[in-house]
């Protein structure tokens, strides 16, 4: 039991390393997204609309590590054989849902013209991608760990 | 699936967080176990029966169909 705990611990200190290296990442790329638009011209305000998901992303980081930190020193296991059940239902939907939001941005593009549909640049897309990535997972876990399997 | 999990806990005086530490597995899990909303592995069912003294076959009921 106490080997077992000393695993545990060792996972913990290995996902805040991951979850900090993750956080540096997002803050990274976003600073990045900002560099390249600086060099198109002035800054549109539309672009500051990606700060409303990258605030939550990273407060929910920091809540979600805090609670597992927690659970492990109570002697809680990081992952069981429901959590690792759920995580990996929960990646398969995202990646259909990712496949629906692609097919959904392809009609975008297609039809837009014909709609007066303003035209949203592909770095937007890609940006906006990888937050329903992140919200998709994020939601499915929460909704499988809430229903039992 | 139904099962006695939460009766035989009862009896040995156990919390769901007591037995989920004896089985190494989340609270959650026994949570969703007790209410038959999540279907153990065999390895699982095997600790639980062990924790609470008992068998698979009495602890879970396998009905047909």
């Amino acid at each position: 039991m106490k080997r077992l705990r000393l695993k545990e611990r060792k996972k913990m200190t290995v996902m805040k390393i991951s979850a900090g290296i993750f956080a540096a990442l997002v803050v990274a790329f976003w600073l990045l997204i900002l560099y390249v638009e600086m060099g198109y011209g002035p800054l549109s305000p539309v672009f500051f609309v990606t700060l409303i998901p990258l605030i939550p992303i990273l407060v929910l980081l920091v809540f979600f590590v805090r609670r597992q930190d927690r659970a492990v020193k109570a002697g809680v296991p990081l992952r069981d054989e429901r959590s690792e059940k759920i995580e990996n239902r929960a990646g398969r939907y995202a990646m259909i849902g990712i496949v629906w939001f692609l097919l959904a941005t392809a009609f975008y593009q297609l039809f837009m013209e014909e709609l007066g549909l303003p035209e949203i640049p592909l770095r937007y897309f890609i940006w906006l991608m990888f937050f329903v990535i992140l919200g998709l997972f994020a939601g499915f876990k929460l909704y499988f760990g809430r229903k039992g399997e | 699936m139904k099962n006695r999990i939460k009766e035989l806990r009862a009896r040995h005086n156990l919390t769901q967080e007591e037995l989920a530490h004896k089985v190494g597995v989340r609270r959650e899990t026994i949570l969703f176990l007790e209410k038959g909303k999540y279907n153990p592995s065999l390895r699982l069912a095997h600790d639980v029966a062990v924790a609470l003294k008992t068998t698979i076959e009495e602890l879970f009921v396998f009905e047909e169909g």
